[in-house]
């Protein structure tokens, strides 16, 4: 492991450690103390990040968004890795018509744009539980995992050991599940370390644009989406969602990043 | 060739058509429902309430608004807005001229500079050069569209106040102000949103033409070019330039999504009046004849966009012009 996946992989940790303890310590991240004299205050040890225009706490704000955040991109993930898997084995493995087909389905998920399709859903659906969009995003998410899992199948299907698997009269059924299915894996890992900082990024944003978690919720991209008026008289107020936020899709992307050179040199 | 352009035309047809279908079955599959939404506590008579959903099509079935919205393509009608009880495609107008304004001037950079600063890093792979375009790379991978937007505006309007922080243009502007003074202002409006979408998406193609580039220039045949000679400002431009190119075509197409997503959250940021700017907010509003006009327009767009890529990679690659 370099030692860019290193600092990729302990920035994760040690994120995923503050969405779940800083909750916790910081207290209710709506609270509002003192909405006449305690807006918009410095940092101080009372509040450790200053409190935001309604005197709430920033810190407890940024902990439980960091929770919500992190939990909805792992949603995604998952839901995107399981859904994408089975598709593209599937896709790779059935034999004619239906192969092709699977195949045509993958390529249209591409086409379409992931962020048009994820406006179209939350205009239907409106405001939502932030497990529910997590779903959401991961239902827009699978087709690049799909399309990887597809190749991957496709070029397993040739190896020497599947080969050898099928000459010694293992089933169709037997061989994708344990010869060809562990072996997509690696691409699966990669898929989803990048897929984070994508959804992270996604859920940010849609949160940054007022379709997302909706305010009093607290996410990274609501907060910012909050503090855009206030850009000029407490600019804190952006930059510190800002860091959380670079600092999770960063780490994502160079832990992926690495991973996809150790786990995959031939598409270096 | 002209086979080949037929069958891509009907590909990217059929994708645009079929993707359409998609978004109207997912709108009615979808529990959620818009009229309930915006009535809320205010119970409207039941003949006021049918007479709403017709107008806003949620009483029609999915075959029925598959229908309608297919007739209505061929009118040149995609109904009207809920919100602003327009018609769509005269909202949709209004809004494309700032959207393709971005859009192309983001595009004519990235791939300008992108490709210029990518073959010069790859040529000259020196330390300094690496880490620049390092530095490029992960600014524009690691920092969102609208993580640079704010902070864009949070240095040049709020603290510098060289650029305006929001808008196509000065509403304080007097309507008789001189041509010069209007086009000044509109340029200084630009700035910001169009250096926001570059930053944010310079690095693809930087990074891949970049990776491409060092390929060719590790080719036989660049020795040999060198070896005879000639320079290394001409090996670059009449050697590598053009194998290199192949690659990038391609991204247009993969690269077209990325800017529209960039679109809908860099005009957010700036209050940019276009379609991203107005898709953001028919979705709050949950405006559904809205969201799914601009929706399509946008699908249309990147699979245009994609139709074009593959045109210019027949037009670029002669090998693909015998398959």
């Amino acid at each position: 492991m370099t030692r860019l996946a290193r600092v990729g992989l302990a920035i994760l940790t040690l994120l995923a450690a503050f969405a779940i303890v800083g909750p916790w310590i910081a207290g209710d991240p709506n609270a509002q103390p003192d909405p006449v004299n305690g807006s918009l205050l410095l940092p101080s040890p009372a509040h450790w990040l200053g409190t935001d225009q309604l005197s709430r706490d920033i810190f407890a704000r940024l902990a439980s968004g960091a929770r919500i955040s992190l939990a909805v991109a792992a949603i995604a993930v998952s839901v995107a890795a399981v859904f994408g898997s089975a598709l593209g084995l599937a896709a790779g493995a059935a034999p004619g018509l239906a192969g092709r087909l699977l195949q045509r389905l993958i390529d249209l998920g591409l086409a379409l744009p992931r962020i048009i399709v994820l406006l179209v859903v939350l205009a239907a659906l409106g405001r939502m539980h932030y497990v529910l969009l997590g779903v959401v995003l991961g239902a827009t998410g699978w087709p690049a995992v799909a399309r990887l899992v597809r190749g991957e199948t496709l070029r397993l299907r040739h190896a020497q050991y599947v080969a050898a698997a099928r000459a010694l009269g293992a089933p169709p059924a037997r061989v994708l599940w344990y010869e060809i299915f562990p072996g997509t894996l690696p691409a699966v890992l990669v898929a989803s370390t990048l897929g984070l900082a994508d959804a992270i990024l996604l859920e940010a944003g849609l949160s940054f644009i007022g379709v997302g978690i909706r305010p009093p919720e607290a996410s990274w991209g609501g907060m910012l989406y909050e503090a855009r008026d206030y850009i000029g008289s407490a600019p804190w107020l952006v930059f510190i969602p800002c860091l959380a936020l670079v600092a999770a899709t960063s780490a994502a992307t160079l832990l992926g990043d690495a991973l996809r050179r150790s786990l995959q040199p031939e598409t270096r | 060739m002209s086979r080949w352009l037929l069958r891509r035309t009907g590909d990217a047809v059929a994708t645009a058509l079929v993707a359409s279908v998609v978004l109207i079955i997912l709108l009615h599959l979808l529990p959620g429902d818009p009229l309930a939404a915006v009535l809320g506590d205010h119970p409207v008579p039941p003949a006021v309430e049918a007479a709403l959903r017709r107008q806003w099509g949620t009483d029609r079935s999915v075959v029925q608004s598959i229908g309608a919205v297919f007739a209505g393509l061929a009118h040149g009608d995609l109904g009207v807005s809920i919100v602003e009880q327009r018609p769509v495609l005269a909202i949709l107008g209004e809004r494309l001229g700032p959207t393709f304004l971005l859009g192309a001037l983001t595009l004519l950079i990235d791939f300008t500079a992108g490709l210029a600063l990518g073959v010069w890093s790859a040529l000259h792979p020196d330390a300094i050069r690496a880490r620049l375009i390092g530095a490029i790379t992960i600014v524009g991978y690691a920092l969102p569209s609208f993580v640079v937007g704010m902070l864009l505006v949070w240095m040049f309007a709020v603290k510098l106040r060289w650029f305006p922080a929001a808008g196509l243009s000065n509403v304080l502007l007097r309507p008789d102000a001189s041509v010069m003074t209007t086009l000044l202002d509109h340029l200084k409006h630009l700035v910001l949103p169009l250096a926001a979408m570059v930053i944010a998406t310079l690095a693809v193609p930087l990074r891949q033409q970049r990776a491409a580039a060092l390929v060719t220039a590790a080719q036989p045949w660049v020795l040999a070019a060198r070896a005879r000679g000639i320079s290394p400002a001409l090996v670059a431009w009449r050697h590598c330039w053009r194998p290199a190119l192949t690659p990038i075509v391609t991204l247009l197409g993969l690269w077209l999504p990325m800017l529209v997503a960039g679109a809908v959250f860099v005009e957010v940021v700036f209050q940019w009046p276009g379609i991203g700017l107005l898709l953001a907010r028919a979705t709050q509003d949950r405006d559904i004849p809205l969201v799914m006009g601009a929706g399509l327009l946008l699908i249309v767009t990147v699979q245009l966009g994609s139709l074009l890529a593959d045109v210019m990679y027949h037009v670029v690659d002669p090998a693909q012009r015998q398959a």
